[in-house]
């Protein structure tokens, strides 16, 4: 099989590159995983905020307060730094609630005397107002305990127990979203799988094909006894070996990093799905190995057609995020059709995933595959004449 | 013979698809899908996001009254059923049931757990507070004086101010986090210039290629090619930043928040500083293909991703835990510069990072031409 075998010898050449996408699916595979997982929720929990404490007083008041906070939310304290006589500092606390911390609370010296507050709230103000209401809680509980008389130590531990004690509100959590909602480990790979796998199909395929098809190996090919049948039988066996082999191990790297993943069991379900992209990634390399033999051309154009699918479909930015427009647009485009049905599979219980949506969501992935295969086909042909 | 060589090199630059298409077109391609991706988030963060609430009032009770003066709420007053559309289709976070009577309880139904929900929860609680104190206030034998404690419980009282700006800071002038997937996309394109430096050096020297041993026997200088050849690439790399950066600004209509001409500044200074980078890793890698490929692209592409091409506030993060790491990175001093310019305006920080920008291109181009000097041919 020496067609077989110089596909996998021309693809060696590209190990370093075929690596380092495994990698970035390892990593960002992860990140996407760990920054989009939710859990089912079954009764109301309050969203832990993360806050940046600037205490320049460093007072018994400014101590009860910092703990009060940290009961419910992340904080981060500062101490030593003077917030006003500081503009690197404050560029630094500001910069950080951009890019961090839902809000940062400023205790200036004098705190305890005047009870008034600074604070940065971060860009969309929400979490900003959480921790507004609870600062403004303790500080009026506090100022009534002492109106009635009380020490300012014995006000302070009136406060910390009333704001302990205080009685569950009556919330109710109807649930009827949170099937949507909830994603998993295992969800989250595969909808990040559409850019490594398209990348490594046409890094690897679409450039060896390129190459294969180059002027000088092409001839040698054609003028060889090898019959016309078995050469193309033989690229195509190996077309399917490395994209099998590929998705082979990007699947193990899913499974070893979902394992306790409650919706292990949908994986049949996922890996099919994840077959059919299989199918388009390999007629889309194909397409574009039949287009031009110019290798840094292949790469540049494979990486705009998968970043760009990838943005647009669903694939780095959930959908639910993008605007109408751009979801009726990515209706055109195969990834959208594909992070569809894992959406199917993620939201659906038992039975109900093999339902008419999912198997449309395959049905089209196929026609995509069909019409870059052909495309494809078309394109060799047209090239074929025209030398 | 500087004019001709530099007017072929840049026609040569232009004809070359790679270099056009890695250089302008990949980089807008990759702009406009992140518009597509962040751009709503860009857009909506410039509107402040309300929590929505459904009130289902049964009657006027001190509850209802303090709804009403709240600001921080967006609130529907409606019947049950309404309510409960709204929230099925996700339009309000939470229905508030208003007690029947004085001393009944408000309850809050939700249908999933979020910041809002949690706004609602907050304010809920603040309500029943107030009760809890009056009752636990009656209930101690070491109060005073509680008439002047029970008349603050019904206040409403704000103890908080928020920073609105410092400095030329201004909160509501303030720049979108999300842009900083746009800088760093623009450092990388900055970065992608090596590539052009690599290719020009590759036909300029006699040790990489048959044109180089060319260019090598003829009467001109070394140095006056090599020279020609790279303010060619430099200005490719000029154009192709000022179109991506037009193209942000203009076509996608997201702002940089500052003066054009700061923001063209420092972008082609990265350019320059990645051709000079480029230089460098030519004569480093000579003859070796295989790195000659590989080194500009894993540079560009590991500065671009701690300048946050991918994960938007890692510059951030590595600026608290080792700032240092920033400062040699060329792709992260510019998308600095382009933060620090678009959120606290023109001061000390983009002269810094411009500063750090020619520091770098200078040592590199430095570093290169002492190499460069010392290479002589007996014979070609």
């Amino acid at each position: 099989m020496p067609v077989f075998k110089a596909f996998f010898k021309t693809i060696k050449v590209r190990f370093l590159s075929i690596v380092t996408y495994f990698i970035i699916f390892l990593i960002f595979g992860s990140m996407s995983a760990n920054s989009s997982r939710t859990a089912m929720e079954e009764k109301f929990q309050e969203e832990k905020l993360s806050i940046y404490v600037v205490d320049e007083e460093e007072s018994p008041l400014t101590k009860a307060l910092i703990e009060s906070l940290s009961k419910d939310e992340k904080v981060d304290v500062e101490t030593g730094k003077k917030w006003t006589e500081q503009k690197e500092f404050q560029k630094k606390v500001n910069d950080n609630v951009r890019f961090f911390y839902s809000y940062a609370l400023i205790l200036s010296k004098g705190f305890s005397e005047r009870h008034t507050y600074q604070f940065i709230m971060e860009h969309d103000g929400v979490g900003g107002y959480v921790i507004n209401q609870k600062v403004d809680a303790f500080l009026k509980s506090y100022e009534i305990y002492l109106e009635a008389g009380m020490e300012e130590a014995e006000a302070l531990q009136m406060t910390q127990r009333t704001l302990g004690e205080i009685g569950e509100s009556q919330i109710e959590l109807t649930g009827e979203n949170k099937q949507s909602d909830s994603r998993g480990s295992l969800y989250s790979f595969f909808s990040f799988l559409p850019y490594s796998l398209g990348m490594l199909m046409c890094i690897g395929i679409g450039l060896v094909l390129a190459e294969l098809a180059g002027d000088c190996l092409s001839l040698r090919i054609q003028a060889s006894a090898m019959s016309f049948l078995k050469n193309k039988m033989e690229i195509i066996g190996a077309m399917l070996v490395y994209g099998l082999a590929t998705l082979l191990i990007l699947l193990l790297i899913i499974f070893l990093q979902s394992l306790g993943d409650p919706d292990l069991w949908k994986a049949g379900y996922y890996i099919l799905n994840s077959l059919f992209l299989l199918l388009f990634s390999l007629a889309l390399s194909y397409f574009l190995s039949s287009l031009t033999k110019d290798n840094g051309i292949i790469n540049m154009v494979s990486n705009m057609l998968t970043l760009g699918m990838s943005f647009t479909c669903g694939v780095f930015v959930p959908l639910e995020y993008l605007g109408d427009g751009v979801i009726k647009g990515a209706h055109f485009l195969p990834y959208y059709w594909y992070i569809r049905a894992c959406e199917i599979v993620n939201q659906a219980k038992g039975s109900q995933i093999f339902s008419g949506d999912y198997l449309i969501c395959l049905l089209i992935l196929t026609l995509f595959a069909v019409v870059f295969l052909v495309a494809g086909m078309i394109a060799g042909k047209v090239k074929e004449s025209h030398s | 013979m500087f004019t001709h060589v530099f007017l072929y090199k840049l026609k040569e630059m232009f004809r070359m698809k790679w270099c056009i298409g890695w250089n302008l077109v990949f980089p807008i391609v990759l702009a406009t899908a992140f518009y597509m991706g962040f751009g709503n988030f860009i857009r909506e963060g410039e509107e402040k996001e309300v929590t929505q609430v459904a009130v289902v009032k049964e009657s006027d009770t001190s509850f209802t009254e303090i709804l009403k003066r709240v600001d921080f709420l967006e609130i529907k007053w409606t019947k049950e059923e309404e309510a409960k559309r709204l929230l099925k289709k996700g339009r309000v976070d939470g229905i508030f049931y208003g007690p029947k009577a004085e001393g009944d309880q408000p309850k809050l139904v939700i249908n999933e757990n979020g910041v809002g929900q949690t706004l609602l929860s907050q304010f809920l609680k603040s309500y029943n507070l107030s009760e809890f104190q009056v009752k636990t206030l009656m209930e101690s034998e070491k109060v005073e004086d509680i008439s002047k404690a029970i008349s603050l419980v019904s206040q409403e009282v704000e103890y908080g101010e928020e920073i609105t700006g410092f400095g030329s800071y201004k909160k509501e002038e303030e720049i979108s986090p999300y842009m900083q997937y746009f800088f760093a996309l623009i450092a990388m394109a900055s970065l992608f210039s090596a590539w052009l430096s690599e290719f020009i050096l590759k036909e300029m020297l006699a040790s990489q290629s048959e044109i180089g041993k060319r260019y090598e026997c003829g009467p001109i200088k070394r140095s006056i090619t090599i020279l020609a050849a790279i303010l060619a690439g430099f200005v490719i790399e000029i154009l192709c930043n000022v179109i991506l950066v037009c193209y942000i600004q203009f076509v996608l209509k997201l702002s940089f928040h500052a003066p054009l001409f700061y923001v063209f500044f420092i972008s082609c200074l990265a350019g320059t500083c990645g051709i000079a980078f480029g230089i460098f890793f030519g004569i480093l890698c000579a003859g070796k293909e295989n790195l000659m490929v590989t080194i500009p692209l894993t540079f560009s592409m590991i500065c671009s991703f701690f300048s946050g091409l991918m994960v938007g506030n890692i510059q951030q993060l590595i600026q608290n835990k080792m700032p240092i790491i920033n400062k040699i990175n060329p792709a992260a001093v510019l998308s600095d510069g382009l933060y620090s310019i678009g959120t606290y305006g023109l001061g000390r920080e983009y002269w810094v990072d411009v500063a750090i920008l020619l520091g770098m291109t200078f040592a590199c181009i430095l570093i290169s031409s002492i190499i460069l000097r010392r290479k002589s041919y007996a014979s070609l």
